[in-house]
């Protein structure tokens, strides 16, 4: 009895520990120009991981070359140890969502349209939306309150209101892995906040780029920093959020201390700082 | 304040409880028995005195006198059925158009497919000899456009092929540019015709179900049916390109293919219309829009109801075209032009008004 548990704790962890997914020395060019060089990195399942840059740093490209949108121009993607470009398109897109900064959107589709959206993978040409599937569209959007708008035109709602229906989306979708490109620019702190705890709350892995700095302290579980198309670190908020990194990437003053409610770092910013001809 | 407060509220109310009535499967069985009611009563308008009951007698019976008989199974019927397919093929070109490029002004004539069928007609026109070969060779002048429109609609997938996929602007800029190339040439060969073969060759330009016949209903109405069974089959990945190319990407639409095949599908039902009824504008913008308007896109039954509302719509108008004047046809371009626009003006003010309170 003891030895089987053992075993299968074993199994367990060895599963545990293979990374979800993995980037290796990853390049892209636009036109000769590098704007991703030699990025190599894993994420393992069920982390929280928070990819961080200054504007023009590569972190929609990197992202884009997650999801497929941009094939590298050397270098692979794992996804559960296949290169992503070996799926089915439709298969990655069963085990992969992903919420963009802004979807452009036309001709009044609804939000339950939407968020419907997220069955597209698993559907077949002739399927007819079940009464399962609707529950199931129906239980979404009340994970993301916004079950009483759900036959508002998606058009008309604000940015926070647009990024939880995407999420709702994105929770149909059913993915392994949640994909966010700044999900939270343009939002009022209140749906910053809001969007990464939903985000959290769904208990998949996530990757997402972020602006603010505290916000990905205070959630993620591992930050990536990328700086002129280059990772130059990877490892918890503790570890990567240093004085010397934010001076170094991101060209500000800072001091770092612990936020006095989670156990993670906490940034206050110094002003007036034109040492680098910057301000 | 209070009561104007009150009966803008009621009167709000009052629209969104008339709004859920108006869903897809209402829409979709009110229009039914429209469309059956428009194809018998269109039958018996036009220059010969047919009523109902002697046209009812026509279609459903063999005792009608012979040339009622004709009139009714070899001119009108044909006719009609002509307007309607071409009324819901250009709806739909117009739904796929609209969607694959996300231009809401996009409509089926966008790439140039009238101004290519236009250079095909004027050229037959032009070494056939004049106007007596327009009356003598329906099919090979429809030939000739539905050649034309092919050949635009392959220089525009040659020319935008390699951008095609990420970017729809570029295609839509070569579309607009490749009607001007065409229009040219259709103006040049025409300004050294005879006046007849111009007349002529306008009168085509503007549309008009006159020529229509058994035979040319075959290949539009094919073109037709398998259209909206892929817009039916392929709604949710109609649904995901609204949302952007990329986002369709992550949802597992192969989005490059997908466009492809609604641009190839779309051109090549409006190169077959427009190759048997001339250019008419308008329906392919408008119907759309108005059925989105009341409905979602993305219903099941939405390629229905707009090929439904197409057709009905161009069956009147085909109607009136044949009653406006005695012994005379109005072309139908001039009228989907002309009540299209003003309704949608007036559609574009209501939205504004009711924008500004």
């Amino acid at each position: 009895m003891v030895r089987v548990s053992i075993v299968h704790t074993t199994a367990s962890t060895s599963l545990d520990s293979a990374p979800i997914l993995s980037v290796e020395q990853l390049y892209w060019h636009a036109n000769e120009k590098a704007i991703l060089q030699d990025i190599s990195f894993s994420i393992a399942e069920g982390e929280f991981v928070g990819l961080l840059g200054p504007n023009g740093a590569g972190k929609s490209t990197l992202l884009r070359c997650i999801y497929r949108f941009l094939s590298p121009s050397s270098g692979n993607v794992f996804f559960q140890g296949k290169n992503i470009w070996q799926y089915r398109q439709k298969d990655y897109a069963k085990a992969l969502a992903v919420v963009l900064q802004e979807s452009p959107a036309h001709f009044n589709l609804s939000v339950t349209d939407v968020v419907g959206l997220g069955l597209l993978p698993k559907s077949s040409v002739w399927h007819r939306t079940s009464k399962e599937e609707i529950i199931q569209i129906n239980a979404a959007l009340e994970q993301v309150a916004m079950l009483d708008k759900r036959e508002q035109a998606f058009e008309q709602l604000s940015g926070g209101e647009k990024q939880r229906v995407l999420i709702a989306r994105a929770i149909v979708q059913q993915p392994k892995l949640l994909v966010m490109d700044e999900p939270t620019s343009h939002l009022d702190v209140k749906y910053q906040i809001q969007i990464m705890e939903l985000a959290k709350s769904l208990g998949i892995t996530v990757l997402a780029s972020f602006h603010d700095l505290n916000l990905a302290s205070a959630m993620c579980d591992n930050l990536l920093i990328l700086d002129n198309g280059q990772l130059v670190a990877n490892g918890a908020p503790r570890k990567v959020l240093t004085t010397d990194m934010l001076s170094s990437v991101f060209d500000v003053c800072t001091e770092v201390n612990r936020h006095p409610q989670v156990d993670a770092p906490h940034i206050t910013y110094y002003y007036g700082y034109r040492e680098n001809g910057h301000d | 304040m209070t009561s104007r407060a009150q009966k803008t509220s009621s009167n709000g109310s009052f629209m969104r409880s008339l709004a859920s009535l108006i869903t897809p499967l209402v829409l979709f069985v009110l229009l039914l028995p429209l469309t059956a009611y428009s194809l018998i009563v269109a039958l018996t308008f036009g220059a010969a005195d047919i009523n109902l009951p002697l046209a009812s007698l026509a279609i459903f019976t063999e005792r009608a006198e012979p040339l009622v008989e004709q009139i009714i199974w070899q001119l009108r019927m044909p006719r009609t059925l002509l307007a309607f397919i071409a009324g819901g093929g250009l709806a739909l070109s117009g739904l796929m158009l609209q969607t694959v490029t996300r231009n809401p002004l996009a409509d089926p004539y966008l790439f140039g497919i009238s101004s290519g069928a236009a250079v095909g007609v004027v050229l037959f026109v032009a070494f056939a000899g004049g106007s007596a070969a327009i009356a003598g060779h329906a099919i090979s002048l429809s030939a000739a456009a539905f050649l034309g429109s092919l050949v635009s609609m392959s220089v525009l997938l040659l020319v935008s092929g390699s951008v095609m996929g990420r970017q729809v602007e570029t295609m839509l800029l070569a579309g607009v540019a490749l009607s001007f190339l065409f229009s040219a040439a259709t103006s040049i060969t025409l300004y050294f015709s005879d006046p007849q073969a111009i007349s002529a060759v306008l009168f085509w330009t503007m549309g008009s179900f006159a020529r229509a016949s058994w035979s040319q209903l075959i290949l539009p109405l094919v073109l037709l049916i398998v259209a909206l069974l892929v817009l039916t089959a392929f709604r949710r990945q109609m649904t995901a390109l609204l949302l952007g190319d990329e986002s369709a990407i992550t949802l597992g639409v192969n989005v490059n293919r997908f466009r492809l095949m609604m641009l190839v599908l779309s051109s090549l039902l409006t190169a077959s219309l427009v190759a048997v009824s001339g250019g008419i504008g308008f329906v392919g913008l408008m119907i759309p829009h108005i059925v989105r308007l009341m409905i979602s896109q993305s219903h099941g039954l939405t390629p229905c109801i707009v090929c439904l509302l197409g057709g009905v719509f161009m069956v009147w108008v085909d109607v009136i075209s044949r009653v406006f004047m005695a012994n005379e046809e109005l072309p139908v371009g001039i009228i989907t032009g002309l009540v299209g626009s003003i309704f949608f003006l007036t559609l574009l003010y209501a939205r504004q008004r009711q924008g500004l309170k």
